[in-house]
């Protein structure tokens, strides 16, 4: 394919590459899971690239395909690589600015998210990137109050993970 | 403040902690090649397609033409043949239709509902064929012992029989191939797509 084409969607990636990274997280365990999900959202948004107008934000455009090929297209690698270390750093909280307490809620709820089913996990990362409603359910498919009541529901599930930890 | 909004607070601080890639290694990811579910099935439905028009070619230039030109019944052969090949080339024009509407860009929902239309087509197809072939198996196997002289002194019904046995173990491996091929493919689709679907009864 074109290679200025090429060249301006590495750029636009390579800026924006931290909304993958973020799916990612939430995604995949691991070094090599987060890389291969990763690369798979890579080749999707390429794939697609050509037909990206700018109408839209290329951010906007981004949550969309990546979003869609980690619920819908990838099909998880078999092997099972552990690597503890990368995931810690989600967990990495200054400890001078959360008390012990609040630091060990939040690495639960993490570990809490990982146990959530992918559209579940779909409705998290949206809310936690600031999404709001109306975003949320053109980007799933479903009405705008079936995505408030789904996510209330997510909520309390998360809410009762934590509770039971 | 609910734990997921303290999680949010902390998630955008997160940013400064995220691997980072370089462009050159974007470059490379471009290269390799995509483990995408809808990659699979469009392999698989293409082979469905190349097996079953294969077995059709690979029947049709065995002796089994001679036979049936004896037989007198190439005007029915002929006919069973026609509408095969004409819903052959109808199901390959449905499937590259529904294979050309799957867009990354659609709601997730939408996504998914096209993907398993057009795996829909293709578990038609097979289907279609299946009974087609069980029908036209046993409709030949009968006219074929009824002409024969060979086959008088056989009971026809007992010979029935023993065709339709072979015929149900030969649909039953066809069966439990696919099962395994578009269960192990499908799976995840499926159930994230009822997930969705369920939500909005």
């Amino acid at each position: 394919m074109n290679k200025k084409l090429e060249k301006e969607f590495v750029k636009k990636l390579e800026t924006n590459q931290n909304i993958v990274h973020k799916i990612c997280r939430i995604y995949a365990t691991g070094e090599a899971a987060h890389k291969d999900l990763f690369q798979e959202i890579t080749i999707q948004l390429w794939k697609a690239y050509p037909k990206f107008r700018g109408d839209a934000k290329f951010s906007t455009w981004m949550y969309r395909v990546a979003l869609n090929t980690a619920i819908t297209l990838y099909r998880k690698q078999k092997k099972k690589v552990q690597t503890q270390d990368w995931d810690q750093y989600a967990f990495k909280i200054k400890a001078e600015e959360y008390d012990d307490t609040t630091e060990q809620n939040l690495k639960l709820m993490y570990q809490a998210i990982k146990e959530l089913n992918d559209i579940d996990k779909a409705l998290v990362f949206l809310y936690l990137e600031d999404k709001n409603y109306t975003e949320i359910s053109t980007t799933l498919g479903i009405s705008e109050v079936n995505a408030r009541v789904k996510m209330n529901r997510v909520k309390k599930k998360l809410k009762e993970l934590l509770s039971i930890d | 403040m609910d734990g997921l909004d303290i999680l949010k607070k902390d998630w955008k601080k997160q940013e400064e902690h995220l691997p980072k890639f370089e462009a050159k290694e974007i470059y490379a990811m471009l290269k390799k090649k995509s483990s995408s579910i809808v990659k699979w099935i469009f392999i698989v439905s293409i082979l469905e397609f190349v097996f079953w028009i294969g077995l059709e070619v690979f029947t049709s230039v065995q002796g089994y033409n001679d036979i049936i030109v004896d037989m007198d019944i190439d005007v029915l052969y002929n006919t069973i043949m026609i509408i095969n090949y004409a819903v052959i080339l109808g199901f390959i024009a449905i499937f590259f239709y529904n294979y050309q509407q799957i867009r990354i860009t659609d709601n997730a929902k939408r996504l998914m509902k096209k993907i398993l239309i057009t795996r829909k087509t293709v578990k038609c197809y097979v289907w279609f064929n299946i009974i087609y072939f069980a029908i036209t198996f046993m409709l030949m196997n009968f006219l074929v012992i009824q002409n024969m002289e060979e086959f008088q002194n056989v009971n026809i019904w007992i010979f029935m029989a023993i065709m339709f046995g072979i015929m149900l173990i030969f649909i039953g491996l066809i069966w439990l191939f696919y099962r395994l091929v578009y269960g192990f493919l499908t799976r995840k689709l499926y159930k994230n797509y009822k997930q969705l679907q369920t939500l909005d009864l």
